[in-house]
């Protein structure tokens, strides 16, 4: 069902304004998030990283890119939508992970 | 009614290329005759200069003065010319070369002027209407000026043309006076330097935004469109000397070659005609623009060959007016398509560039060439042909290439880098004998990660027992007993021999011998029974916790037959195995049926039974036998268990074969069972790619419940999009068809409902705050408008399916912008991406759905609450007091993206309650147990003592604790008397558990706030600061 990414240490994984349909869920390795030039967040293993895109098909809205060498496994929306209609838990642990992101910045 | 001045509109368009094709038939006979084709090149040459320069000599007058004096004056000299035109045949020599140049550059100019004083009459959105027919009316005015001046000639000389001539363009004179009482054009004679400085403004910008560089996209399109209008000039001249040197050859009486001309005009032009209606606008709305673009340049190739194979007249003139024809009725307005994505100022630059500069440049470069290579040209002119077919065969790759910059441009529209055109389905996985043995070796590794990892490679790749077989029985005995496993599950022929060898290798001090038993029991191998016997001798099948072995061979004795003729303990194996391991169990059944040693009624009642128990494992194993064995009756259980207390057996439902899975489909278990059994079960099936199982899907597709009908269209759309051929499209187009027609009645039903009365309510509903005026009605449009969005997506789903998704999603998000251009722009990027059988009838939905609203009938919404219960209800509307709350939910953003039915089940979960002035609803610290909604009144919300925002009604709170629960980081007091709906935490996790979609609904919500959060500050208890 999911792909596996590898990527290097300073590579990209995608880029502000770009069309995505995935979510990445980060095996090893951290990822950082970049928004206007500066680095709003650093995300490590087990996080998830492009839901938003992923969930309501707008362009990416941060670049993100590899601070260590990375491994990540991509899902798919069609995937990712399967999964969460099977599975509530993951629709609940998704919100939370949101919610958080939105106390976070706000 | 159409008004007198689109008629005289019509009228002037319909002359002003009548007159160009007599006085074409004129010019062009009268230079044939007078020079041979001998000076042809220098006519093109002429010509090209002609037109540049009066053009632009024309466009420089524009600008400073009105256009009618100006076009009197062209219609006039142009009358004056054709009047002298008999005179001037007869001085023969330079007069006629002048005579023939000089018709032709004026009676361009002269329908240029006239078409555009004509056009100018109408303006917007009438003009959709206008021009097609003003086209029409121009070619029928062609077809009419070649056929008449052929009967002309044939009455009389082709002397006879030239007053006839000077006749048209004085009847032009009266028209065009008429066209400028009628149009606007005296009162828009306002050149002010204020208004010029703001045009040339915003010209500039128009252009540094469609410029972005030189190597900018748009930049890349032009040049490519530039370099193909230029050879595409050099193709028309090599076609238009080679015609006449082929009619010079042929005739040389004036006017055989008028009559020939005419007529051959006369004709050329009423197939452009025919075109014209009834082909190319259904061409260039239903191809893409590359198809539309390589057709006539594909077309003149094979003329071009043809022509060189046969070098006669009639070849000639087929190409001739092939080319004639194909470049006014396909590649303009296909060409004109191509420059859609310039601004409205570039295009118009870019069309009098390729059309005045480009075309012409090429056309005097054709000229130079042919006086150049006339030496070379020879009697017969074969090289003419040849170098048309050449020709054709450069622009076709240049208009292909250019139609790939069009798709760029486009993406570059919607920020996309590249729009991918390819399909991007993936090469089905390969393995071969090498690769097989690696990752039976991994199988045997002593790290269990990796271990596992072999074995589900294993899985996946063990289709073909000839790779496995010379594997079986070699290496460690984990990789062994792996092996076994996998033959036990998937018996292969080719294996059996290879297996009983390893048994005989096999000893019992490790757990491989007893995986062999298992794997030679599926094949029902008996040449092992003796054995077997030895390692059960002096035990009791139902001994507790036997070795592996010894259990293996009382399996293996039971499901080949071996203990047939001991009943009692045959029934012990059998029940021991249905409280231990349910497949194997329903292995042994499975054997005993099928030889006869067991009735499946008493068999179904053994594992009922023990499905039944009440013993969690020993029921567990019952249900694994009860799918195991896939017969109807036991699956029932297994459907009702689903439905009841055992979600772990969804996980046993997904590993199901897809014969049993279909079974599911067709009982009545099934269809009793809640959504979420229903979707286990429909989402296990995408996997398989029977067609028959497609054609039970396809029968969901007609269930009441509006959720499995999505769950059945998306397995559908999974399975053809991961199986091709498993879901045949007659069923996938029926199936998508009942999406389509409640989009079409939702589309239908818009206008009359949705826009205006959608955009009060919202007024109503965001700023004033007072909930007593929203009504049933009200959600009514709301979850109808909604519905509607969603079909959008539908179709554009379904184009994705048959497509790339990738674009097709791209251009989805931008089908929903606010301006019509942009959904224009995504419209024509689907035209170009789309693929499929389906993808005419969907961008034709599409269309529609981007069209401003029309007036429609009564009866649409009739239909849509025919079609949809829920929906009919709402429209009653009426006291039902769960409305007032649904509207209350739907106002938080949260929950914005939840469809009607879905929120139904929370509204009617949730509770109003009360709170009186200054009593505090919920307290800094507090547990976050609720969601609430204020449906009148007041609230404040202060933090550290501190009121930071005031809540009026449709205004909502403790979001987010709806999901994490956190403490309140606020108080909220109410300011006046207020009542609230409170949708308690623990009532909203039951109702998430019971509509997965509800969550989907919620993280789509929770994204759209991250969002708007990038952009607007707010409070982190509500999301109201957005509406401020």
């Amino acid at each position: 069902m999911c792909d596996e990414v590898s990527l290097d240490p300073g590579e990209l994984l995608f880029e502000t304004g770009e069309v995505g349909d995935s979510l990445f869920v980060i095996v090893s390795g951290e990822v950082e998030v970049v928004r206007g030039g500066s680095v709003i967040a650093r995300l490590g293993e087990g996080e998830c990283v492009g839901e938003m895109a992923a969930l309501d098909w707008e362009p990416r809205s941060a670049t993100v890119r590899s601070s260590a060498a990375t491994h990540l496994v991509r899902l798919e929306r069609n995937d990712l939508m399967d999964l969460l209609t099977d599975y509530p838990e993951l629709v609940r642990s998704l919100s939370r992970v949101l919610v958080e992101r939105i106390r976070r910045t706000g | 009614m159409i008004k007198p001045a689109v008629i005289l509109a019509l009228a002037a368009a319909f002359l002003s290329m009548g007159l160009v094709f007599v006085a074409k038939t004129f010019a062009d006979t009268v230079f044939l005759a007078e020079f041979g084709v001998k000076f042809v090149p220098h006519f093109y040459v002429a010509q090209a200069a002609g037109l540049i320069l009066s053009s632009a000599g024309y466009g420089a007058a524009l600008k400073r003065s009105p256009a009618a004096p100006l076009d009197f004056t062209i219609l006039l000299s142009f009358a004056a010319t054709a009047a002298l035109g008999p005179a001037l045949v007869r001085a023969g020599g330079a007069p006629v070369f002048v005579l023939a140049l000089t018709l032709t550059v004026l009676s361009t100019l002269a329908s240029l002027a006239v078409w555009n004083a004509a056009t100018a009459i109408v303006s917007g959105r009438k003009s959709r209407w206008f021009l097609p027919r003003a086209g029409a009316a121009a070619t029928a005015g062609a077809v009419v000026g070649g056929f008449g001046s052929s009967a002309v000639v044939g009455a009389l000389t082709i002397d006879a043309l030239g007053p006839v001539i000077a006749g048209m363009a004085l009847l032009m004179i009266g028209i065009r006076a008429m066209l400028v009482r009628r149009s606007s054009e005296w009162r828009g004679r306002l050149p002010t330097v204020r208004t010029r400085a703001l045009a040339e403004r915003i010209k500039r910008r128009a252009r540094a935004a469609t410029d972005g560089g030189p190597r900018s996209p748009h930049r890349r399109l032009v040049t490519f469109l530039a370099v193909a209008t230029v050879v595409e000039a050099l193709l028309t001249a090599f076609i238009d000397f080679g015609f006449k040197a082929e009619v010079s050859a042929r005739f040389t009486d004036p006017d055989d070659i008028g009559l020939f001309f005419s007529l051959f005009y006369g004709v050329s032009n009423a197939v452009l005609l025919l075109l014209q209606l009834f082909a190319s606008s259904r061409l260039l709305a239903t191809r893409s623009l590359r198809f539309s673009l390589s057709l006539e340049p594909g077309a003149l190739l094979l003329a071009g060959v043809a022509w060189a194979i046969f070098p006669v007249l009639a070849i000639g003139a087929l190409a001739r007016g092939l080319e004639s024809t194909m470049k006014f009725g396909v590649a303009r307005p296909a060409q004109e398509v191509a420059l859609t994505p310039l601004s409205e100022v570039e295009r118009k630059r870019w069309k009098v560039l390729l059309r005045g500069v480009y075309n012409q440049g090429g056309g005097a470069a054709a000229g130079l060439l042919l006086v150049a290579a006339a030496p070379l040209l020879g009697p017969h002119f074969i090289v003419l042909p040849i170098a048309t077919a050449f020709t054709a065969l450069v622009w076709l790759v240049l208009q292909q290439l250019a139609s790939d910059r069009y798709i760029d441009t486009l993406g570059s529209a919607l920020g996309l880098r590249k729009l991918s055109l390819r399909d991007q389905r993936e090469e089905v996985a390969f393995i071969d004998r090498d690769g097989m043995a690696r990752i039976v070796e991994l199988t045997g590794s002593s790290d269990e990660n990796v271990a596992q990892f072999g074995r589900e490679l294993l899985i996946t790749f063990a289709h073909d027992g000839q790779l496995l077989a010379p594997h079986v029985g070699k290496g460690p005995p984990a990789q062994r007993a792996a092996l076994y496993r996998i033959l036990a599950a998937r018996p292969h022929k080719s294996c059996a021999v290879a297996l009983r060898a390893a048994m005989a290798g096999e000893t019992a001090a490790d757990g491989a011998a007893a995986a062999c038993f298992d794997a030679l029991a599926a094949y029902g191998d008996s040449s092992q029974v003796e054995r077997a016997r030895r390692l059960v001798d002096g035990h009791q099948p139902d001994e507790a916790d036997p070795p592996p072995v010894r259990w293996a061979a009382w399996t293996y004795l039971a499901q080949v037959g071996a203990l047939d003729r001991d009943p009692g303990g045959l029934e012990q194996v059998v029940a021991a195995a249905l409280a231990k391991d349910g497949v194997r169990a329903a292995d042994i059944l499975q054997a005993m049926t099928a030889r006869g040693a067991l009735p499946v009624v008493d068999a179904e009642q053994m594992v009922e039974r023990a499905a039944a128990a009440e013993e969690e494992e020993r029921r567990q194993n019952g249900l694994y036998a009860c799918a195991a064995l896939g017969w109807p009756r036991l699956l029932g259980k297994v459907l009702e268990a689903m439905s009841g207390r055992e979600p772990w057996l969804d996980e046993v439902v997904a590993e199901l074969e897809p014969a049993a899975l279909a079974s599911f489909l067709k009982m009545e278990e099934y269809r009793r069972a809640p959504t979420r059994v229903r979707a286990r079960v429909l989402r296990a099936l995408r996997s398989s790619d029977q067609p028959e199982v497609s054609e039970l899907v396809g029968g969901e597709l007609l269930d009441p419940d509006p959720a499995v009908r999505e769950l059945a269209a998306r397995t559908l759309l999974r399975r053809a999009r991961d199986h091709g051929d498993a879901v045949p499209r007659d069923l996938a187009e029926r199936a998508l068809a009942l999406q389509l027609d409640r989009f079409e009645v939702y589309v239908r039903a818009r206008p009359g409902y949705a826009s205006e009365a959608r955009e009060s309510q919202m007024e109503v509903k965001y700023r004033s705050g007072s909930a007593a005026d929203l009504s049933a009605e009200a959600f009514f449009i709301d979850e109808l408008e909604r519905r509607s969005e969603r079909s959008l997506s539908r179709l554009c789903a379904v184009l994705a399916l048959f497509g790339n998704p990738s674009s097709v999603y791209a251009a989805e998000r931008a089908l929903r912008a606010p301006t019509f251009k942009r959904r224009r722009q995504a419209l024509d990027i689907l035209q170009e991406v789309a693929r499929g059988r389906e993808r005419t009838r969907l961008l034709e939905l599409l269309e529609l759905y981007l069209l401003p609203p029309r007036n429609v009938a009564d009866g649409a919404r009739e239909a849509v609450c025919e079609m949809d219960p829920w929906l009919a209800r709402c429209a009653r509307g009426g006291d039902d007091p769960t409305m007032k709350k649904l509207w209350a939910l739907r106002s938080t953003l949260l929950f914005d993206d939840i469809d009607g039915e879905l929120l139904d089940a929370l509204a009617v979960r949730s509770a109003e309650v009360e709170a009186g002035t200054s009593e505090v609803v919920v307290a800094e610290g507090d547990p976050g147990d609720a969601l609430f909604v204020v449906m009148s009144g007041v609230v404040t919300i202060e933090r550290e003592g501190k009121v930071v925002a005031q809540l009026g009604s449709g205004q909502a709170f403790g979001e987010l604790a709806l999901v994490d629960g956190l403490p309140r980081q606020a108080t909220v007091k109410a300011e006046k008397q207020s009542l609230f709906l409170r949708l308690p935490r623990d009532t909203f996790d039951a109702a998430l558990a019971e509509h997965p979609e509800i969550g989907l609904g919620l993280t789509r919500g929770l994204v759209r706030w991250l969002r708007q959060g990038e952009e607007m500050p707010r409070t982190t208890e509500s999301m109201v600061v957005r509406w401020r």
